[in-house]
């Protein structure tokens, strides 16, 4: 006799977003654990800091544990809630808008950088990507970092496709442009 | 506007790349602080569960509110309808005071000085 085959990932998923609707805290918890690298992710690519990525995340589940009633369970739990974590992380930035470079600098760079990369090139780079808009830099994170594609960032950040290829462009010129620069003076 | 696309063989793009990816690399390979963060976001769940919304606040006080607004209700419904009462009676009793001073047509209202004074130049006229 056949046993019944393994449920998939998206029925696993289903099943847990189900539950958590019915008030299951650890299926909650069990959905935290699935999705939360991608949201912090999402989160980085949109804030400045580690820290405030961590509250984007942290704010992203708690809207969606609160608004889970109203999430249909056929669609996508993964892109629905990196909507929410992408809008809690645009939130943190509007509030935050911090426009100092030399504070910038100095703030986002990483505890999880690479110590044998070139300091001044990282701080040129950080200091670029602080002076690009927000969307912009959530834009050049998202697509050559978390490696989505045009469309998926449009959809998380609420803009045309369009938009997100152009903001790219931009983006990676003034980038491009940073590192020549450091590079024309080491 | 020419829209210039991500190509491998850019080697601007790979070098902004590999320094974004250093920048914002995540503590991916670090399990511990994953379960940290799962744990840090349930407990900011679980907290504010109990917390009651800022909106929350007023919830004790809507049923004072609602209550109130009866009560105030009720005795300015009241005050209107002594306040009618009183002014329909003032205008009854102004109507029934006036209603005494009037002069009543009759034969009397043509009595009087004047009268008497048009009558004795209407004979004055008539015996000559």
């Amino acid at each position: 006799m056949l046993s019944p085959p393994e449920p998939s990932a998206r029925e696993r998923e289903h099943a847990l977003v189900v539950a958590a609707q019915r008030g299951d805290t650890e299926s909650f918890a069990a959905l935290v654990r699935l999705h939360q690298r991608r949201a912090y992710a999402v989160a980085r690519a949109i804030v400045l800091t580690h820290e405030d990525a961590e509250d984007a995340v942290q704010e992203g589940f708690l809207h969606a544990f609160r608004a889970l009633d109203r999430f249909l369970p056929d669609q996508a739990f993964g892109a629905w809630l990196n909507r929410i974590v992408a809008n809690a992380a645009l939130d943190i930035t509007r509030r935050k808008k911090v426009r100092d470079a030399d504070t910038l600098a100095d703030t986002i760079a990483s505890p999880f950088r690479d110590p044998a990369e070139s300091a001044e090139l990282r701080q040129r780079l950080t200091v670029a990507l602080s002076a690009l808009n927000e969307r912009q830099r959530a834009v050049i994170v998202l697509h050559d970092v978390e490696g989505y594609k045009h469309a998926e960032i449009g959809r998380l950040l609420g803009i045309p496709e369009g938009t997100a290829r152009s903001d790219l462009h931009h983006a990676r010129a003034r980038l491009r442009q940073a590192l020549s620069a450091v590079r024309s003076q080491l | 506007m020419k829209i210039e696309r991500n190509t491998p063989e850019d080697p601007g793009d790979e070098e902004v790349t590999r320094v974004l990816r250093d920048v914002y690399a995540s503590p991916a390979a670090n399990a511990s602080y994953w379960d940290t963060l799962e744990t840090r976001i349930m407990a900011r769940i679980a907290t504010a569960g109990e917390a009651p919304e800022w909106w929350g606040v007023f919830d004790g006080w809507v049923r004072v509110g609602l209550a109130a607004a009866l009560l105030a209700g009720v005795l300015a419904g009241s005050a209107l309808l002594r306040a009618r009462e009183a002014q329909e009676r003032l205008a009854y009793e102004a109507v029934m005071e006036s209603a005494s001073v009037i002069p009543i047509a009759g034969p009397n209202l043509a009595r009087g000085p004047g009268r008497a004074a048009r009558d004795a130049t209407l004979r004055s006229l008539m015996s000559r």
